[in-house]
């Protein structure tokens, strides 16, 4: 089973995501609330995938992102911005996302994005 | 009453006729994810076909579609061995196709116009035929990122041009973005490119939307790898991608459309610095479009009919044999009235009595064959079930088997029509809210694969018809809660039983979902499903195990059914019991009675003990006969069990042609209990027909 880390500075996105990907089969590695704290978690844990929230203290998304492909080349990182961050987004497809969805999205937008990402 | 010419009649009956069996065919062949050179001759006939008499219609949309759809299985023919993996991807298009034009020929059979949009699907058509057409060898799984390095066009990778056509699913969002990200990943894959709309730092979404997102691509290396590149991407829901000519390619890349790159510093613009050799202008590119030798096999096909058409059968309007059916209900019934005529029955005429009953067996045998004029096996629509078994197993990515018990039962053809659509939203129900998905079922112990079971029979007059899955149940509690909360029940906890509990999903509003699905709707589902089946003079019932799955079953009466049945009265009621269900009659001995202290009475039949209802208490006849020793007890069995039916008098044998209560009785009165429908008796008075498989079971 695919085994996911999700990270967003809202209890609510947390649980929000975690409960849409248990219901469709995924394993929920960790959690994190800010860029450091994965950071810190991705080396430990390993998980297949990261659901990555663009905008959080501490250290940004990107900043977080740019971070985990230096542990790991090969990360899969998942963005999940909001409308109007197109620039963000644009900074973190170059530095090696994977992927990107916008919120407010269907719970079918993430788990295929998801599923396509694992079967990669 | 439709009244198209019949030229449109033929296409919209031909062609359908066509894509169910291609439909069928598909989804044999893709348990063997592959398809046979029989399958893919069958499938390119029926494009062909399908391309041919579209353009006759002027449905160029049509037209169209069809037309790409045969070139790639032209190429399939050709080339019989499909790179690996493309199998999927090229099964799924047909069957999609397939569903495409079965919704624009149900628009042409109502008088309106094809008007649906086959760009997406025609784009993937095209991109598959290249893939199917182009070398094999080096072919990648699409979908695989390629870990050797491209390969190179030729020798010394001389440069070819190609161009690209992408749309991003619907609602995926960003679309600017999503193109940047595209070029992004075809990150040294080419020496120039180019595309349309020109800046994606802007937000460009809605042109995107619109028109795609296009690109002209310089490059040394094979286009299919590039291809499948571009295929990779996120939300992809189209993509169209062919070969330039050097020239046509050198002019789009030159021309004004050149766009400046994105100006982040790592993607490299316009040109790159270790281009390879000189495009040569006086390299002529073959362009790789059509695929070769497909004009002598279109004329080759157009001789031959497609397989599997021929039968033995005419095609007949329904309507006509609707009129049939009526028409020998009215002769049962008049041959009924002549024949028990008062005048004419005391008479014993021999010879008229011998005639009668000759008459009698014509109108049997009449009646036998036009009932099976009608009847239809229930197969067609099962096997269309398969189709949404497999649907939904992609969509929740939870898979599921469909067993089918009784394809061979007959129904109405009535029953048929109306029987998919309650079909379709019970099965899409169990794979949605019933099945568990793989991992849940695995830790309970069950099968990763979940299986609903499809079964159909007969009995006597009725068609049962059940829909089983092995999922996780009913939760009673929780469905009792609901129905406390949305006063669909006064009652306590305590007093409801768990089938009344299954049974509240059946009340309109209903659902237990907080989160409704795409799929399976906000309970505006099961209300539908069952007053469709009450519509047919049928009923649901739901039962379950919770834990271990849940079964739907629906009881539809044959429509127009003539049955064998025994007149009965109560005072000067009368009634029809089917023999079907009659065990025996006799005359009670009091001593048999048993009498329970609250009234209840049951008798002793050898050794068995049956509850005794009566006829008058039932319906509330007055002055029927109280005295049962007076009357005549006649034992009924259904499946359901066995009771005693008190009556004052067996009255005889009678014909009965079922018609369905008047839908104003049922509107105001509701659902009468016990009652599946009244007759016309010999004299011209009204029967009703007693249900005994709902005076066995209500206690």
């Amino acid at each position: 089973m695919t085994k996911v880390m999700i990270v967003d500075d809202a209890a609510f996105m947390r649980v929000s995501i975690r409960n849409i990907l248990l219901k469709n089969g995924f394993e929920i590695a960790c959690e994190a609330e800010n860029g450091t704290v994965a950071v810190q978690k991705y080396a430990e844990s390993k998980p297949d995938i990261v659901t990555m929230d663009i905008t959080m203290p501490e250290m940004s998304g990107l900043d977080a992102l740019r971070e985990i492909r230096k542990i790991d080349p090969n990360a899969r990182v998942v963005m999940v911005s909001a409308l109007g961050q197109e620039a963000m987004v644009r900074e973190a497809v170059l530095s090696g996302a994977k992927g990107f969805i916008v919120k407010p999205y269907k719970e079918d937008i993430i788990v295929d994005t998801l599923r396509k990402l694992s079967n990669a | 009453m439709r009244t198209g010419d019949s030229l449109t009649e033929i296409y919209v009956y031909e062609n359908t006729q066509l894509l169910e069996q291609l439909e069928e065919m598909l989804l044999d062949s893709e348990k063997n994810a592959a398809l046979e050179k029989a399958h893919i001759d069958e499938i390119f006939r029926v494009m062909h076909t399908i391309k041919g008499s579209s353009s006759m219609m002027g449905y160029e949309g049509l037209t169209k579609l069809a037309h790409g759809m045969e070139d790639m299985f032209a190429a399939l023919r050709q080339n019989l061995n499909a790179p690996k993996g493309a199998w999927e991807p090229i099964i799924s298009l047909v069957l999609e196709c397939v569903d495409f034009f079965k919704v624009e020929i149900s628009k042409v059979q109502s008088g309106l116009a094809p008007d649906g949009d086959i760009e997406a699907l025609h784009g993937r058509a095209v991109a598959l035929l290249h893939m199917v057409s182009g070398e094999a060898p080096a072919a990648a799984q699409p979908g695989k990122p390629t870990t050797t390095a491209p390969a190179y066009n030729g020798a010394n990778g001389e440069l070819r041009y190609y161009q690209a056509r992408l749309f991003f699913t619907p609602g995926c969002a960003m679309e600017s973005v999503r193109a940047f990200a595209v070029v992004n990943s075809l990150d040294g894959l080419y020496t120039r490119i180019a595309h349309e709309p020109r800046d994606l730092n802007v937000n460009c979404d809605e042109a995107i939307i619109a028109n795609g997102f296009l690109l002209y691509l310089e490059s040394p290396y094979d286009g299919q790898e590039i291809e499948i590149k571009l295929s990779d991407t996120m939300f992809l829901q189209s993509l169209e991608f062919f070969e330039l000519s050097s020239q046509e390619g050198l002019a789009l890349l030159a021309a004004p459309p050149a766009a400046p790159a994105p100006a982040a510093p790592e993607v490299a613009p316009q040109a790159r610095g270790e281009a390879p050799a000189q495009p040569t202008a006086a390299q002529a590119v073959p362009a790789q479009l059509a695929a070769p030798a497909r004009e002598q096999d279109s004329k080759e096909a157009a001789v031959s009919a497609p397989k599997g058409i021929t039968h033995n059968f005419i095609s007949v309007n329904v309507g006509k044999v609707d009129q049939l059916m009526d028409l020998v209900g009215e002769i049962v019934t008049t041959e009924s009235m002549v024949i028990k005529h008062p005048e004419v029955v005391n008479l014993h005429i021999e010879s008229f009595e011998k005639q009668s009953r000759r008459l009698r067996q014509l109108t049997d045998e009449l009646q036998d064959v036009v009932m099976s004029i009608r009847m239809v096996p229930i197969s067609s629509t099962f096997r269309k079930m398969q189709r949404i078994v497999r649907d939904m197993s992609l969509k929740t990515g939870k898979e599921a088997q469909l067993v089918l018990l009784g394809e061979q039962t007959e129904v109405d053809k009535n029953v048929i029509e109306n029987l998919s659509d309650p079909l379709m939203h019970m099965i899409r129900n169990s794979m949605d809210h019933g099945l568990e998905p793989a991992a849940e079922r695995l830790a309970k112990g069950k099968p990763a694969m979940g299986t609903i079971v499809l079964e159909a029979r007969n009995t006597g007059g009725d068609v049962i018809i059940t829909i089983s899955d092995d999922g996780q149940g009913l939760d009673r509690d929780m469905l009792i809660k609901k129905a406390q909360e949305r006063g669909l029940t006064q009652k306590s906890e305590s007093e409801i039983s768990d089938r009344e509990a299954y049974n509240f999903i059946l009340a309109p509003g209903f659902s237990t979902n907080e989160q409704v699905t795409e799929f399976s709707g906000r309970g505006v589902g099961m209300d539908v499903v069952c007053s469709n089946v009450e519509k047919m003079g049928g009923s649901v019932s739901i039962n379950s195990v919770p834990g271990n799955g849940t079964t739907f079953t629906l009881q539809i009466p044959l429509t127009l059914a003539i049955i064998e049945g025994m007149d009965v009265r109560a005072a000067s009621e009368h009634y029809i019991i089917p023999i079907l269900n009659i065990r025996e009659s006799f005359e009670l001995q009091s001593k048999d009675l048993i009498v329970a202290p609250d009234g209840t009475e049951s008798i002793i039949i050898r050794g068995k003990c049956y509850l005794v209802r009566r006829l008058h208490q039932l319906f509330d006849v007055p002055g029927a006969k109280e005295d049962l020793e007076s009357g005549i007890m006649v034992l009924v069995e259904s499946e359901r069990g066995s009771v005693c039916l008190f009556v004052d008098q067996i009255v005889g044998e009678q014909q009965a042609v079922i018609k369905p209560l008047p839908s104003f009785i049922a509107r105001i009165l509701g659902r009468l209990p016990h009652l599946s429908g009244c007759t016309i008796l010999g004299n011209g008075s009204i029967s009703l027909i007693l249900d005994v498989n709902s005076l066995v079971s209500n206690t």
